[in-house]
């Protein structure tokens, strides 16, 4: 019994080992913990465009392309390359997506270009986010990296089926920002006029005595106000604060779609 | 004058006398080492040892051991036969034992690598599942350690009420038991937090509530083990405290009397069968005969923890068994929260009653129960036989256990709303889930609805699958959701260096009307990354 015992012990002890040493040589050998690595970072994306989603998308846009007039894109070309260099950051660009994130722009750095502000997100000054938040938001952000195009508004490329013009439209006004200004509902800003009932409120514009535009019918209203914001400034709200340059920026469809969409809001 | 040669005769011949002396001396003072390190043993002794011979001097130099070697003397110098029988203790109170000393070794480990504070601390666990070669393992191993532990300590309990060897003067060392199994409960759930993720931060956040139901006491208490109002960072360094260091050292004080109450003292209970059956006396000789510590007790014991780290490490090769969600947040309850398995029977209380009556006071009087078990039961007889009542009883109470753990599990006797539900089965917040787990290919752009021909995503089979499984989950539930649609949206987001997607979002939506709040919709929207190897589990 005892020999048997000791006998069998040594054979477990050795399988055990090379069991040890199969782990030993996959961990220390192979690929294995850089694969584990990747998932880690794959997975880093995942929340951080969970949280960009939620928190950023209405100012930096969905697809990171920004709003004109107001926020920088940040999946361009240039901020991977040469951002730095402009404001002479001497750190990493991961140090300063992560320490911009987290403290927030409460001047922006180039006013004439994006005008607006950014509140301040790690909780360690006062933000909602925790740093492993602001961590997960650095690693989708850079993510980019390897696709960003140059200049700006480079086509989305068109949704698989055919959405409908009010479907397109609705999409635009998230994607254009719109959203960051305009409330729909409850969701949305305040920097622009609610745009709950936009159509109501264009049938009593156009009737309005201080109505110099063109616009007959609230359609050809509300086309105006996306083409030449200042044609009609509704009152309570300043001039030239929402950018006059969707005209430009938008392709034909797209105001088509806003229109028709934005039409249907009574 | 002297006589050179004869100098030299007799020195050679001295220095041939020594030579043959040598190995014979050089032997001598490695025995004497030997013995010095062994407490006595000779080398000769020791190879019996191992060849399971007889001794090889009188008196037998084995038990010298056993009064003179700190170690050994812990241990007990024999046996009877029947006592050592694997199917009286099967080996439960050893493997307690054992189990308890891999948590130490692997545990040592894992704080080299672990920082309690909550910035750190998950960041901390990511980085030894990716970046500490046998990281993972040990994590593991750890993982795997701990639950068997709790589940032999309990089973070693089960065993020795059922054998009724807790009775007479084992009544104190039952008592040490009871001390033991809740110091064993406490570690394994000190442990439980560590890792900083939701699983962790819950499970804790609602057992330390438990706390706060105590009447009178219960707020210090709450706030004595968070170290504020909520865990955060003081929480995480006590729970850590307790989980590395007060609670083990009091482990390992409360083991070692409980253990020396029976190696030195009362000795394992015989079978009752041998003790107080009728048995052939030849057999009844051989039942009692003395099995010796030295060698045939260590070797069986060095062979266990052979087999047992075998089993051990096998296991974890294949399954890794630690899980990790996400990181630990304070502001999101998850839909399901889930106690550690070996509190659901806690949980399902819950569900049932008071927090006060539910959590704090009954618990404590089946813990209370347990330890008075041997002064309650004054029955002198051990045999089953004469033992029917304690043994229904103990039957009922295990199953009593198994009903109340199935209601402490998250679905358990809890209503969610039928969409929340819905969504929560396909897509939950922790784990994966069936949409996680499609195969990336199978995630094509599009909008799809339950309503839909779904025919035109034959050539997707996965994502065919959820949306016939949507439709089918809202068909079940069509009384509470009036109809219902499903929607699965799924659009690119980013795109890798080759041009391919490697990110896409989904979104999963369900409409339906409510007979009283009109028109309602339920959506998740969660990204996919080609690499993240959501995998079934
Ligand atoms: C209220 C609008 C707004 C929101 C919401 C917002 N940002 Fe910003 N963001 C800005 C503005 C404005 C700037 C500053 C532009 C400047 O200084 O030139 C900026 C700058 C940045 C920069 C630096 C860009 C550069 O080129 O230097 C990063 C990175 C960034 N934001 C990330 C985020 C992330 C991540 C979120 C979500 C957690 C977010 N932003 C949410 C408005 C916003
Ligand atoms: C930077 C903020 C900002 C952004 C971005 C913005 N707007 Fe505006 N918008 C305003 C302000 C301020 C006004 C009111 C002043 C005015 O009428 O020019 C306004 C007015 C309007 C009006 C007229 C309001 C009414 O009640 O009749 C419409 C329509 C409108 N915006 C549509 C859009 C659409 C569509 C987009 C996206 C393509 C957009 N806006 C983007 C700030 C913004
Ligand atoms: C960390 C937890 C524990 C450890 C390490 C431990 C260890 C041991 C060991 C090694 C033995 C020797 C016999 C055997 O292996 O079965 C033993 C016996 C015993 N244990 Fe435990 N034990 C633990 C928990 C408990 C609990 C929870 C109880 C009951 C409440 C208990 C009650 C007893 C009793 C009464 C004996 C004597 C049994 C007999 O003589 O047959 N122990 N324990």
């Amino acid at each position: 019994m005892i020999r048997l015992q000791i006998t069998l012990g040594l054979v477990l002890i050795l399988a055990a080992s090379t069991v040890v040493l199969i782990i030993g040589v996959r961990d220390i050998a192979t690929d294995h913990l850089t694969r584990v690595q990747d998932e880690q970072h794959a997975r880093s994306v995942e929340v951080g465009a969970d949280l960009f989603y939620i928190n950023c998308s209405r100012c930096h846009g969905e697809d990171g392309k920004g709003t004109a007039g107001l926020c920088p894109p940040l999946n361009d070309r240039t901020f991977f390359e040469s951002r730095l260099k402009d404001i002479g950051y001497a750190g990493t660009l991961r140090a300063y997506v992560n320490s911009v994130i987290s403290s927030g722009r409460p001047v922006s750095t180039r006013p004439q270009l994006y005008a607006g502000q950014m509140p301040t997100w790690s909780n360690v000054y006062g933000g909602p986010l925790r740093p492993d938040q602001i961590d997960n938001l650095t690693d989708f952000i850079l993510n980019w990296q390897a696709t960003a195009m140059s200049g700006a508004q480079p086509a989305k490329p068109e949704p698989e089926k055919a959405a409908s013009p009010e479907d397109l439209g609705k999409q635009v006004f998230q994607r254009a920002a719109c959203i960051a200004c305009h409330a729909i509902g409850n969701n949305g800003g305040a920097v622009g006029p609610n745009l709950t009932k936009v159509a109501d409120d264009a049938q009593k514009f156009i009737a309005d005595p201080n109505y110099k535009g063109q616009a007959k019918t609230p359609q050809d209203f509300i086309r105006e106000s996306i083409m030449n914001p200042n044609a009609f400034v509704v009152p309570g709200f300043q001039p030239n604060i929402m950018p006059q340059n969707f005209g430009q920026t938008l392709k034909p469809n797209e105001i088509d779609g806003l229109v028709a969409y934005l039409s249907t809001l009574k | 004058m002297v006589n050179l040669g004869e100098l030299r005769n007799t020195a050679m011949q001295k220095i041939s006398e020594m030579r043959a002396e040598l190995p014979v001396k050089a032997a001598e003072m490695l025995d004497q080492r030997i013995r010095a390190i062994t407490a006595g043993l000779s080398a000769n002794e020791l190879r019996a040892i191992t060849r399971g011979e007889s001794p090889t001097e009188k008196p037998n130099p084995r038990y010298k051991l056993q009064t003179k070697s700190f170690l050994f003397h812990l241990r007990p110098r024999y046996y009877q036969r029947a006592s050592t029988w694997f199917s009286h203790t099967f080996r439960l109170g050893w493997l307690s034992v054992f189990t308890f000393f891999v948590e130490t070794f692997t545990g040592i480990i894992l704080m080299v690598f672990y920082t309690p504070i909550p910035t750190q601390a998950y960041a901390d666990i990511l980085n030894i599942m990716a970046n500490v070669p046998f990281g993972r393992f040990m994590r593991d191993l750890h993982r795997l350690g701990a639950e068997m532990m709790v589940i032999s300590v309990f089973l070693h309990m089960v065993r020795v009420y059922f054998t009724g060897s807790y009775k007479g003067e084992r009544s104190f060392t039952w008592l040490t038991g009871v001390v033991l199994l809740l110091l064993t409960l406490l570690l394994s759930f000190s442990g439980y937090l560590l890792p900083w993720d939701q699983l962790a931060y819950w499970a804790v956040t609602i057992g330390t509530s438990m706390a706060e139901a105590m009447p009178v006491i219960g707020t210090q208490v709450n706030l004595l083990l968070r170290g504020a109002p909520d865990i955060g960072a003081g929480g995480l360094l006590r729970f850590y405290l307790l989980h590395v260091l007060f609670v083990p050292l009091i482990a390992i004080l409360v083991i070692s009397i409980h253990y020396y109450k029976v190696s030195r003292e009362h000795s394992i209970s015989l079978p009752a069968s041998v003790e107080e059956g009728e048995m052939d006396p030849a057999e009844k000789k051989k039942a009692l005969e003395r099995v010796d510590f030295i060698p045939d007790l260590i070797t069986h014991e060095i062979f266990l923890t052979s087999l047992v780290t075998f089993i051990m490490v096998l296991f974890v090769l294949f399954i890794p068994i630690a899980p990790l969600e996400t990181h630990a947040n304070y502001n999101a309850t998850p839909l399901d929260t889930e106690a550690p398995w070996y509190f659901l029977w806690v949980q399902g209380m819950l569900k049932l009653g008071d927090k006060t009556l539910m959590g704090v006071i009954l618990p404590g009087a089946i813990f209370t129960l347990l330890a008075a078990i041997p002064y309650i039961d004054r029955n002198p007889s051990r045999l089953a036989r004469n033992r029917k009542l304690e043994i229904t009883l103990g039957i009922l109470f295990i199953a009593l256990l198994g009903v109340l753990s199935y209601f402490g599990t998250p679905k358990a006797l809890i209503e969610q709303p039928p969409a929340t539900r819905i969504v929560q089965d396909m897509i939950p917040q922790e784990g994966e889930g069936e949409v996680r787990t499609l195969p990336f290919s199978q995630l094509k752009v599009g909008r799809y609805t339950t309503d839909m021909d779904f025919a035109t995503v034959n050539g997707t089979p996965g994502l065919k699958q959820v949306m016939v499984d949507l439709q089918q989950k809202i068909k079940q539930k069509a009384d509470k959701l009036p109809g219902a649609k499903g929607t699965v949206e799924i659009a690119d987001v980013q795109v890798d260096g080759s041009g391919q997607t490697e990110l896409k979002q989904v979104i999963m939506r369900i409409a339906w009307t409510d007979p009283q709040r009109g028109d309602q919709v339920y959506e998740k929207v969660i990204f996919l990354h080609r690499d993240a190897a959501h995998t079934a589990k």
